[in-house]
């Protein structure tokens, strides 16, 4: 497992993934608290001329932390998603597959170790964009909540582990990356959606994860919720690999 | 012993059946050509040795243990030269050799002295190029490279020199032949010539069947057809009707200044040399004309 792990990062290393990842959630931590901090001169510039009038509230940090959660919700969070999708479907894909598992390497460890690493590469690139973005915040707000920004950014990479393990499971299930991209990006939407259904049970489902890290950083989350939130997700998410695993232990290379 | 045995094996796509109840065995040692035109079935079976496929039914033995297809152990003794060889195109030649190395837990203080014999072996510089910028007979050479490079005792090539142009399909057979008799070879090709030349005993597989398994001599002397060729003083024409009027061959024709023909059962080629001097013939030329190969693979195919 060490040794396929070990090519996994070398690949991400090789290929700019372990370049993109952290470069982009870093400019994403610069850039949230500056627009939350001059969004206002900005609209004021680009409406002076047009006579429209806005009374716009005093940028607070709650607004540059809901920035970045933005940013890591949508743009990060697709980035992850195509990228992931690709990461997991390339051997098949490139025709690499066959000569790999023609040596003696154990499928469910080949699948378990391209999940861990990318895991582990986003992980890594998330912590140093929550330093980046906790030191920006509190250069620009004078205060920044470095535990509920912890905890929301370690929220985020539960949500992370859930939508690559849709990934896994569709790059394996699927042979091209585009039916496996889309499906993916299917269930994600699925999964957001059903955020807006007022049903009890549906707060515990991995797309209320982001709802709890605003609870979190306004002071009003539940810490068991939040607890039967991220073991909801995880079970899921192991759910999706186990099918993944029982999935190419028994399918044609 | 056998390195490499099928029982029965078959498989499917959808309703076309690709394999039917194959069974071939390779001995120990061995160097097997395994020959099928297009689409016959050889990948498929290559893929069900080295369950890359699942088998509708029958079973695979390597060195006579059965092999379910989960078991991934096994491969430690195989090396694998697929058709199309495809590697990461970010790393070189030396870069893949030492993942492979790693992968079979062989990594050492030797690792480097290895790899640089065996780019020697199969004629590849040791240098930085990526493997991206290789050309298709450079990448065939890695294939070849990085299935010995953990010196296997079996070693599975999928049509080897099938995309190579003439030099470098001299280089690969130059290589399976430098290997005989060191490791069981179990290699698939359409390429006849390339099989006379190295191979000890043959399987020929047509529309998912095993037509024919035997040593290349055992098949010459079954299918032996009592072939000569005959060149004399008369035209070709002219000596093809009297040896048609002789009635003791059973097909004639014109070869390049003679004719070549089949005898009957019942004459021997002292029998019809006689009977073409009795005939006031000028012999300028009387052969035996050896069963090839593709003689045979013609006639066990076309049928």
């Amino acid at each position: 497992m060490f040794k396929l792990l070990k090519y996994d990062f070398y690949h991400l290393r090789k290929t700019s993934k372990f370049i993109i990842f952290p470069v982009i959630i870093v400019i994403f931590a610069i850039l949230s608290p500056i627009t939350a901090r001059y969004m206002n001169e900005l609209l004021d510039l680009a409406l002076a001329d047009s006579g429209i009038n806005i009374v716009l509230t005093d940028p607070v940090v709650l607004d540059s932390y809901l920035q970045y959660i933005g940013n890591l919700y949508e743009t990060i969070l697709y980035v992850v998603l195509f990228v992931g999708v690709g990461f997991f479907i390339k051997d098949k894909t490139k025709g690499l597959l066959p000569l790999v598992l023609s040596k003696p390497i154990s499928k469910t460890k080949y699948v378990l170790s391209k999940y861990i690493s990318i895991s582990v590469l986003i992980l890594l690139s998330l912590l140093m964009g929550y330093v980046v973005f906790s030191y920006y915040t509190y250069f620009i707000f004078d205060e920044v909540d470095m535990i509920g920004m912890l905890l929301t950014t370690l929220l985020f990479f539960v949500f992370i582990i859930y939508i690559l393990s849709i990934a896994l499971f569709t790059s394996i299930y699927f042979k091209s990356y585009l039916a496996s991209v889309s499906i993916t990006f299917g269930v994600y939407i699925i999964t957001s959606m059903l955020t807006i259904f007022e049903v009890s049970v549906f707060q515990y489902l991995p797309g209320f994860i982001s709802n709890n890290s605003i609870n979190i950083l306004i002071g009003e989350e539940v810490a068991k919720d939040v607890f039967i939130n991220v073991v909801a997700t995880l079970f899921i998410s192991i759910i999706f690999i186990v099918l993944a695993i029982k999935k190419i232990n028994n399918q044609d290379v | 012993m056998e390195a490499i045995k099928t029982i029965n094996l078959s498989r499917s796509y959808g309703k076309t059946t690709v394999l039917k109840d194959l069974t071939l065995a390779v001995n120990k040692g061995e160097v097997y050509g395994f020959i099928g035109k297009n689409g016959a079935g050889k990948t498929t079976t290559i893929n069900l040795i080295l369950s890359l496929i699942k088998s509708d039914s029958g079973t695979v033995f390597i060195n006579e243990k059965e092999i379910n297809f989960k078991d991934q152990l096994y491969k430690r003794k195989i090396g694998y030269v697929p058709d199309v060889p495809v590697f990461p195109s970010y790393m070189t030649s030396k870069d893949y050799l030492i993942y492979t190395l790693d992968i079979f837990d062989m990594k050492d203080s030797e690792s480097n002295k290895k790899i640089q014999e065996i780019l020697d072996f199969v004629d590849l510089p040791n240098d930085k190029k990526k493997i991206g910028s290789f050309s298709r007979g450079m990448k065939q050479r890695l294939a070849i490279a990085q299935a010995l490079i953990h010196d296997p005792e079996i070693l599975i090539m999928d049509e080897p020199t099938s995309a190579l142009d003439p030099i470098g399909r001299n280089d690969v057979m130059n290589i399976i032949y430098k290997l005989k008799g060191s490791k069981t070879i179990f290699y698939s090709t359409h390429i006849l010539e390339d099989v006379e030349r190295v191979c000890d005993k043959i399987g020929i597989l047509d529309k998912g069947v095993l037509l024919l398994e035997g040593t290349l001599d055992d098949i010459k002397k079954t299918y032996y057809d009592n072939k000569v060729y005959i060149e004399t003083t008369s035209e070709p024409k002219v000596l093809l009707n009297i040896i048609r009027g002789l009635k003791v061959v059973k097909n004639s024709k014109i070869k390049k200044n003679g004719v070549v023909c089949n005898l009957d059962d019942k004459t021997d080629e002292n029998t019809l040399l006689k009977k073409l001097i009795d005939n006031d013939e000028k012999i300028i030329e009387f052969s035996k004309e050896k069963t090839s190969l593709e003689d045979i693979f013609i006639r066990l195919t076309n049928v």
